[in-house]
């Protein structure tokens, strides 16, 4: 009987070569090897697959997360360059506009509850800070201070004090009623007047 | 476990990711996330087994959905979803593997290891007939483990590929861009380096045949992809 190569018991073991005759004609040590190396192709599998069952759900758990998050930042990328797209679907009457800003929201959901709680929060607080102020505000008359004189009354001079002279203060009646103050002044030295 | 040869692509599963395939093009977030818990530990040992670092070969698995997800657009539907996705798992894996290449190169590495494991061959038995039960022994599995990691990445990869994933030669040649020759050649020195690194571990007698390896053009020095293996004598020894 020819022995088998051995490259053909590898492709009966890996079923390349789909021969019932061929099998049954093989003496007890090719049988042996083709069964070996099923058998090593079962320790290599099995190993393989419970080394990848050890692995812990949590570790998975975070690689979909880091999955999700690449995700979203190559939509977030690709979202300018898709305009066209965007324009297509929103033309097509396919609501594309709503189902991505539904999308958006969706996706960013808990910031924008979080941005809305703490915007509320801010808001609230401001407005509990400056009640006193506006309180003072509305205990006023709300209108714009009217600044008025206390008097109109002309001035009144009696008596003016004139170095190197004396002054003397007239008070002029108008025919309208109206004064004029005229302040005269009578140097004491006449010369030393003309010389300056 | 899965079985050798199993296919995503039949059966019930097939119909029910083609719906989440088409949710996940439509933007249904939970038809993806339905499709990742269906196949990250499956994409994960494939990872793992080509990678050998549990943390790199997590972050294949991402890289991996990304990409899927990225790319839904393009997928036809034409295999099924995991066949599309252990491709994206493959070649991001091999990519791993040349940006963190070690310092030997690994085409000398594979011949290093070929010529070693040159005057043995594929061999009868290894632990008894039991491999599940064998599982159960921790020093079996790292035992296992180790000769792994000592087989070149590109013989790592295609019997990870064979036996994890039940990949034909001709489907595991188009996945590595090489010759079915090539594919034929880097699964029997895996097989045979494998059993060298484990034949302690046998029980029984033991059969070797010399020199019988396919001809591999893209790693042997002589020879065309779909040479002939050689006729060899046959030996058998006991221990």
């Amino acid at each position: 009987m020819t022995r088998k190569p051995e490259s053909e018991l590898m492709e009966l073991a890996d079923r390349e070569v789909d021969d019932a005759a061929t099998l049954g004609g093989l003496t007890s040590d090719e049988r042996a090897k083709v069964d070996a190396v099923g058998e090593l192709g079962e320790l290599v599998r099995g190993h393989l697959e419970l080394s990848a069952d050890a692995v812990a759900d949590a570790k998975f758990a975070r690689a979909w997360d880091q999955i999700e998050k690449r995700i979203a930042l190559a939509s977030d990328a690709e979202a300018p360059t898709g305009a066209n797209t965007e324009t297509a679907e929103t033309a097509g009457g396919g609501g594309g506009l709503w189902r991505r800003a539904g999308r958006w929201f969706d996706r960013y959901r808990g910031h924008v509850i979080t941005g809305a709680v703490s915007a509320s929060a801010v808001a609230a607080i401001a407005l509990y800070v400056h009640a006193p102020v506006d309180e003072a505000r509305r205990s006023g008359s709300g209108q714009p201070i009217d600044v008025r004189p206390a008097a109109y009354r002309p001035a009144e001079l009696e008596s003016l004090d004139t170095p190197g002279g004396v002054s003397s203060v007239f008070h002029l009646e108008e025919e309208d009623g109206r004064t004029t103050t005229v302040i005269w002044v009578t140097p004491q030295d006449q010369d030393m007047v003309e010389d300056l | 476990m899965n079985k050798p040869g199993q296919r995503a692509s039949i059966g019930r599963d097939a119909v029910d990711d083609q719906a989440l395939v088409a949710g996940a093009k439509a933007g249904d977030r939970d038809a993806f996330r339905t499709l990742f818990e269906r196949y990250h530990r499956r994409a994960f040992a494939l990872a793992l087994g080509v990678v050998r670092n549990p943390d790199d070969a997590l972050d294949v698995v991402q890289d991996a959905f990304v990409k899927a997800h990225r790319y839904l657009d393009k997928f036809e539907g034409t295999s099924s979803f995991y066949t599309w996705l252990y491709r994206i798992v493959m070649n991001l894996s091999i990519d791993h593997l040349r940006k963190h290449r070690r310092a030997r190169p690994v085409e000398l590495d594979e011949q290093q290891l070929e010529e070693q494991a040159s005057d043995d061959s594929l061999l009868p038995k290894l632990l008894g007939g039991n491999p599940g039960r064998a599982l159960l022994d921790k020093q079996i599995r790292a035992r296992i483990d180790q000769a792994l990691s000592e087989l070149s990445d590109n013989h790592r990869s295609v019997l990870v590929m064979r036996e994890l994933e039940g990949l034909s030669y001709e489907e595991m040649a188009q996945a590595m861009g090489c010759s079915k020759g090539t594919i034929m050649s880097r699964l029997f020195h895996a097989r045979k380096n494998m059993q060298k690194r484990l034949v302690d571990l046998m029980d029984g007698r033991a059969a070797v045949i010399d020199g019988d390896a396919p001809a591999d053009a893209g790693e042997a020095s002589d020879g065309d992809d779909d040479a002939k293996p050689r006729e060899a004598a046959t030996a058998v020894r006991s221990r």
